[in-house]
This record gives structure tokens, sequence and C-alpha cells, in this order.
């Protein structure tokens, strides 16, 4: 069998670098913007730090992180057969991964 | 060598602009608490600076790769590099849709500041013009 598509390990590794690379921003931009010093924290997870908030993200959202990770696997190694670039498979198995994880879950409250 | 070098031109372009962009438009959309109007104005520079970063690296660092990759006629990564200016021309689309979608201008913007506005707490009456509460 020829090799006509690109490595699937690199794809993979590309799109986790589009995971880090969104969630560190996020991180870095939101610890950025200055808080009001006076405001009411009385209720749980209200003044939550953007590192905490990522430490949420991770047990909270495991299911939906699951889902995301099998999703790009599974996208990395279906595209990585037709695309020759490791650069395109990560890009658009991450991002089709989150497009797939949006709809399920956009159908999942739908469905309640 | 080269080859590391062009690969890290192209990492910063791939995932750095788009992390300049994300900070930039993150701090630009939030509502940050900003005691005096000269703190709101350095937030809104940096913002500004971000950004613009952004955008500019954008173009640059894929025409720069394109640039070096001719010189010294590196064909594989002349390709990579054209296909990125592709990538340059969507991150543009996706930012201007952002900035379309914004009421503000997104770059040049200060945010609201909780400086007090000074008022006026003395009266001057003026012959034929003002005259004060109370006499």
């Amino acid at each position: 069998m020829e090799k006509r598509g690109a490595s699937f390990g690199l794809g993979v590794l590309v799109a986790l670098g589009w995971y880090a690379t969104v969630v560190g921003a996020v991180v870095v931009g939101e610890s950025g913007v200055p808080v009001a010093p006076d405001r009411d924290c009385s209720a749980m997870f209200s003044c939550l730090s953007p590192a905490e908030g990522v430490v949420l993200l991770l047990i909270a959202g495991a299911p939906v992180l699951f889902g995301l990770l099998v999703g790009t696997v599974v996208l990395a190694a279906l595209l990585a057969r037709w695309i020759r670039s490791a650069i395109l498979v990560g890009t658009l198995s991450a991002g089709g991964s989150l497009a797939i994880v949006a709809l399920v879950g956009l159908a999942w409250r739908a469905g309640r | 060598m080269r080859r590391a070098g062009f690969g890290v031109l192209l990492v910063a372009w791939l995932y750095g602009v788009p992390f300049l962009l994300i900070v930039g438009l993150i701090r630009r959309t939030a509502d940050p608490y900003l005691a005096t109007r000269a703190a709101a104005t350095a937030f809104g520079a940096a913002t500004d600076t971000i950004l613009v970063c952004g955008l500019v690296l954008n173009a640059a660092l894929p025409a720069a790769g394109l640039l070096l990759a001719a010189l010294v006629r590196a064909d594989e990564w002349k390709r990579r590099f054209t296909w990125a200016l592709g990538g340059t021309a969507l991150m543009f689309v996706a930012v201007a849709l952002v900035a379309g979608a914004a009421t503000a201008p997104v770059v040049g913007h200060v945010p609201d500041d909780r400086e007090p506005k000074p008022r006026v707490t003395q009266c001057i009456p003026i012959s034929g013009g003002r005259g004060c509460p109370g006499g």
C-alpha cells in the first residue's frame, strides 16, 4: 500500500496544539482583565480565577472533553488518509470534532 | 538547521497569531474594572497593541517565510508558506466577521472607568448672565 496521506501522529499533535493554544489564550486573556475588588463572592463558583476555571472544566467537563478527544482522533485517522498536510489534518480534526460535540450538545439539550 | 528555522516560523504563525487575537478579543469584549481614566487608557492601549501585533504578524510571518524560502530555494517550504497565506486570508475574514458583529471599533477603543467626573461645586454668579440658587 502506498503512503499518500499525512502522518496520523503529527495530525493529532497539531490538533492538541490547537486545544492548548485556545485554552492558554483564554486563561491569559481573562487573567489580564482587572475585576472589581468589592464584588459579591458569596455564591459558589461565582469568583473563580481563570486557572481555577480550567481545573473545574477538566473535572466537570470530562465527558465532553473525552468526546472531543475521541472525535479528534477518529477524524484525524480518517483525514490523514486523504490529506497530505499534517497541519491541515490536525486543524480540521480539532475544528470538526468541536463542531460535532457542539451539535451533539445541542441535540441533547433539545431532546430533554 | 534551516528546516528547524522554517518550522519555528510556521508554528509561530499557526498558534501565535490565533493566541494573540483571542487574548486581544477577550480583553476587548471584557468589562474590566478600571479605577482611573489613565488605567482605562493604558488597558485600551495594551489591548490595541495585542490586536495589531496579531493582525500584522498574521500577514508578516507567512510572507517572511515565503521570501526566505524563495531566497534559499527551499521549494517544499515555499509551497507550505503559500498555503499559509491562504490561512492568513481566512484569519482576516474571521476577524472581519467579529469586527462586523461589534458595534464599537475593535481597535482604538477605551473602556469605561470608575473615576468620578469633576463636578462644579461652587457657583459664581455672572451679572447679566447666570444667577445662583439661594441668592
